[in-house]
């Protein structure tokens, strides 16, 4: 024992002996419990001084065992067996522990444990089959010893010899010899774990799942557990068996290695990156690498080390050095600056460093020798920037073609001349192109990509949508043509197809020609399959009709409006397709003679709200002549018929539709049925305001913020956020009571500077009263005009603020000076609503220099 | 292994035929019902290196470290599933690790 066991050891006793037995016993079965050994062993041994009571010697022998077991975890396999033997000596009442018996086999001391059988000592029924599982893997592991001392006629020498040739065949690979030896072995016996164990090591190549499951039978208490665990360690998929073998005993790993098919080689490489740690830094793995170049390759470690320098570049160059490597070329250099670029997320300088990569390769190219390598090199690193960014892909053109954007598109241009077989670069130029409408360069680039992918369909599609884009519908008509030729169950196309001859109908109508128009229609007839896309060619081949003879076309009209349902939907789908005609709607209604319709019900209500979605999301306008037409066709609409969601929507519609006042009576119908409900109370809000928001009154503005408090408790973060925007719009003091900002702060608001009340004071007022309010003379006036002029209101705020901050500013709130009245009948001065910038984000120039400012005064 | 070439198990001077055969042999060879993991590694190291033009873009921008199973496919690969030999199981039997 240690001088510090010895030392804790005495103080337990000495303060031990002062207790009670009940209080000793009882502090005793507490550490026992609790898997202190040592300390309930020292509990109950004073018991027992006072004692001999079996209760506490079987305790005691309890704290033995568990002790024992504790050393033998930690491989203190001679203390643990002293331990054993102390636990043998309390009497021979206590029966004999197979633990004991597995520590001695491990020690090699099988003629102990033979003896001990011999002598009659007593083993629970329940541990007799482990004792003989334990005799049975040491016969196995080669200790003849025990089928010499144990009857013949012993499960552990009768089966002793078919498992020891199971053994011998699986690992001389006879797989028919290792059958034969397990059948041999029947269930109950000693072996019965290692028949499982080794079924599983000869199943486990060809199928790992059905391994697991026969090791998995084998359990934690078996003599053969060792083994077992040493074989689901080969079962682990390659990482995790990493991670597990670094932490495992030599010859498990070993064992385990055996099975997976690891060379010696392989070990001695392993063993040489575990020294290095979990997270080994990118240089000593640089120089474990060099180390090993002959077996990993010379070239694969130059190009795979290069990405470790990425790290700390340029400093990480010297690592090359001291891993014994020849310092970095001038391609290197410029590939790891760019991948250093790179890992620092700026595009811009991305941009320049693969553009400086390409040029250098452009140059190796006039005098390479594997040019074809080297074109797609340079492509491939002229379109890095776009490939990081997407660029390409979301961006709309800017105007400048220094601009990121342009320099990128210019960089994928100039790739295509080094690598012009690359089909979505065209693509994706095209788009970019298509987005800023610059058809010159789309069409340049259609005409390059249909002539080396003519029959492509996303490049044939790319033409025919940049063909319905400049109105060239003809073209279109054709090109989808060629598309269904190609791919006939193409819908979308066939949809665009009827929608290109439509438009290219609906310009022939415009230029007055109606028999051009209706070869077109012909054209899509052929085309259009879905029902609403023939309703659009017969509203349109109607309203035709109507232009060239209104008698024949009115009833015509009426016929197909009465088989789009009526009521004010399909009044409204004609309206649409009028307006598409360039046909005004009190023109067709007069035509067509017939009375604007109002909403004949719920149904009707619903499809008009659906059709006018269905308008915008097509990228449809909404002209005033039809917006006015459907405030008074919706105005006594059956808004309470809706459900709650279907107002909702209906309310949303509106708002896209910028029909306020219906909006408006859509939001009170429903908020007369869901009281205060936020999405209802905010488009009450929106609606009553549309364009001035500032003009709205104290109670609209209180119940806003009722609706925000109760979106917030409702978690309905989309309303909530909308109401705090139109709110922050709204409320012009910034240091004022903030009842709508986000939840409050404890503590006291800040205190309020100079410079912040002077800003609000004139953002309130305005300069001019403000300076009056602020009773400065005459000549202080005129230069904080002129500094106004020259420098902008905020530079004046700056000035007079910081003037009164340094005189002690206002004293308090009552201190600033109270806001002059209103002119007699007038209304009052109008907050500013938009937010200056800020002053401190600004660079400061002398003018704004403090001190300067003064001098004013 | 994140080494694409690894997982399929071809050399880095592979044309499109053999990684597309590699790369069918080994989906083969674990179905994703099987190893969905290695599966996965799988489709992904074909997508990386299917064409020329990839393989050369996996070259210029990937810039991940290799990893310890890269390295130690690369220098030693693993052979066929072995037998340990009969002293490891004693070894093991005895309890001695």
């Amino acid at each position: 024992m240690s001088k510090k066991s010895r030392r804790h050891a005495s103080r337990a006793k000495s303060a031990s002996t002062k207790l009670s037995p009940e209080a000793l016993e009882r502090r005793a079965q507490d550490d026992l419990a609790g898997g202190r050994y040592r300390e309930a062993i020292e509990g109950f041994k004073q018991l027992l001084k006072l004692e001999r009571r079996s209760a506490w010697r079987s305790a005691l022998a309890d704290a033995y065992a568990g002790r024992a077991r504790h050393l033998t975890a930690k491989d203190m396999l001679k203390e643990a067996l002293a331990i054993w033997e102390n636990r043998a000596d309390l009497g021979e009442d206590i029966p004999f522990h197979p633990d004991q018996a597995a520590l001695l086999l491990r020690l090699g001391r099988v003629s102990s444990v033979l003896t001990l059988l011999a002598q009659g000592v007593e083993v629970p029924p329940e541990q007799r089959n482990r004792l003989h599982s334990l005799l049975g893997a040491a016969y196995l592991a080669g200790e003849d010893g025990v089928a010499e001392r144990l009857p013949a006629d012993d499960p552990v020498v009768l089966h002793g010899e078919s498992a020891r040739a199971a053994l011998t065949a699986y690992c001389a690979g006879d797989d028919p010899a290792l059958q034969t030896a397990l059948a041999a072995i029947p269930f109950r016996s000693p072996y019965r774990d290692w028949v499982q164990i080794l079924k599983a090591l000869r199943r486990q190549p060809d199928d790992p799942e059905e391994a697991a499951g026969l090791l998995a039978r084998v359990r934690d208490e078996s003599a053969f557990c060792h083994l077992r665990q040493a074989a689901q360690l080969a079962l682990l998929p390659e990482p995790d068996f990493l991670a597990a073998i670094r932490s495992t005993g030599t010859k498990s790993a070993r064992f385990a290695c055996a099975l997976r098919g690891w060379t010696q080689a392989r070990i001695a490489l392993w063993e040489e990156l575990n020294r290095l740690g979990p997270e080994p830094r990118p240089e000593t793995l640089l120089r474990l690498m060099y180390r090993n170049r002959q077996t990993l390759g010379e070239n694969w470690v130059r190009r795979r080390g290069l990405r470790f320098l990425v790290t700390g570049y340029p400093a990480s160059r010297r690592w090359l050095k001291a891993a014994g490597a020849p310092p970095l070329s001038a391609e290197e250099t410029l590939l790891v600056a760019a991948w250093s670029a790179e890992s620092r997320e700026d595009l811009g300088e991305e941009q320049k460093h693969w553009g400086s990569y390409a040029r250098h390769l452009m140059h190796e190219h006039s005098s390479g020798d594997d040019k074809s390598q080297c074109k797609l090199r340079i492509a491939l690193a002229l379109r890095r920037c776009d490939q990081l960014g997407k660029i390409l892909l979301h961006t709309t053109p800017s105007a400048n073609p220094k601009d990121l954007d342009q320099l990128i598109a210019a960089q994928v241009e100039e790739s295509l001349t080094w690598d012009p077989d690359d089909r979505d670069t065209y693509l994706r130029l095209i788009g970019y192109y298509r987005r800023g409408k610059r058809f010159k360069d789309v069409r340049r680039l259609l005409s390059k990509a249909c002539g080396r992918w003519p029959e492509d369909m996303q490049v044939l599609e790319a033409d025919l949508d940049t063909a319905i884009d400049t109105g060239a519908f003809k073209k279109a008509a054709g090109l989808a043509r060629k598309i269904l030729a190609l791919d006939s169950i193409n819908s979308g196309v066939r949809e665009r197809l009827v929608q290109a001859h439509l438009a290219h109908a609906r310009k022939q109508v415009v230029k007055g020609r109606p028999d051009l128009a209706r070869k077109e229609l012909a054209q899509a007839g052929e085309w259009a399959r879905s029902t609403p896309a023939r309703d659009q060619l017969d509203l349109t081949s109607g309203l035709i009709t109507l232009i060239e003879d209104a008698k024949r076309g009115a009833p015509l009209l009426r016929d197909l409006v009465g088989r789009l349902g009526g009521g004010l939907a399909g009044h409204l789908t004609l309206a649409l397709a009028g307006e598409a005609l360039n046909l005004s709607l009190q023109q067709l209604f007069k035509r067509m003679e017939v009375e604007m319709p109002r909403v004949t019900g719920r149904d009707d209500l619903l499809a008009t709200l659906a059709r006018l979605r269905h308008h915008l999301d097509g990228g449809g306008r909404m002209t005033v002549e039809l917006g006015s037409y459907l405030s008074k066709a919706l105005a006594r609409s059956p808004w309470m018929d809706l459900s709650k969601s279907e107002t909702a929507a209906a309310c949303d519609t509106l708002r896209r539709c910028g029909l306020h006042e219906t909006r408006l009576i859509a939001a009170k119908a429903a908020l007369k049925r869901w009281r205060g409900e936020p999405p209802f109370e905010l488009h009450a809000f929106e609606a009553k305001y549309p364009r001035n928001p500032g003009d709205c009154s104290d109670k609209d503005i209180d119940r806003l913020g009722d609706a925000l408090d109760r979106a917030r408790k409702e978690g309905d973060t989309r309303t909530a956020m909308r109401i705090e925007q139109i709110l922050a719009d709204l409320n012009p003091f910034p240091f004022g009571p903030m009842h709508f900002a986000s939840p409050p702060s404890d503590g006291p608001a800040p205190p309020v500077s100079g410079v912040e009340a002077v800003d609000l004071i004139i953002e309130t007022l305005g300069l001019e009263a403000a300076m009056t309010a602020l009773g400065l003379p005459p000549d202080v006036k005129r230069d904080l005009r002129n500094m106004a002029r020259q420098q902008g209101d905020d530079a004046v705020a700056e000035a007079l603020g910081s003037f009164l901050d340094m005189f002690g500013g206002f004293a308090g709130e009552g201190a600033i000076p109270p806001v002059p009245p209103h002119p007699p009948g007038g209304k009052p001065p109008k907050p500013k609503r938009g937010r200056r910038q800020s002053r401190s984000g600004g660079d400061k120039t002398q003018d704004d220099d403090f001190f300067d400012q003064l001098d004013l005064f | 292994m994140s080494d694409p070439y690894l997982i399929l198990g071809v050399g880095e001077e592979a044309d499109d035929t053999t990684i597309e055969t590699a790369y069918r042999e080994g989906i083969k060879r674990f179905p994703p019902e099987r190893d969905a993991q290695r599966f996965e590694a799988l489709r992904q190291a074909y997508e990386t290196l299917r064409s020329h033009r990839d393989r050369l873009g996996y070259e210029l921008f990937d810039v991940s470290w290799p990893d310890a199973v890269d390295l130690l496919d690369r220098a030693a690969p693993v052979g066929e599933p072995g037998r340990p030999d009969p002293a490891l199981f004693a070894a093991l039997l005895r309890g001695d690790d």
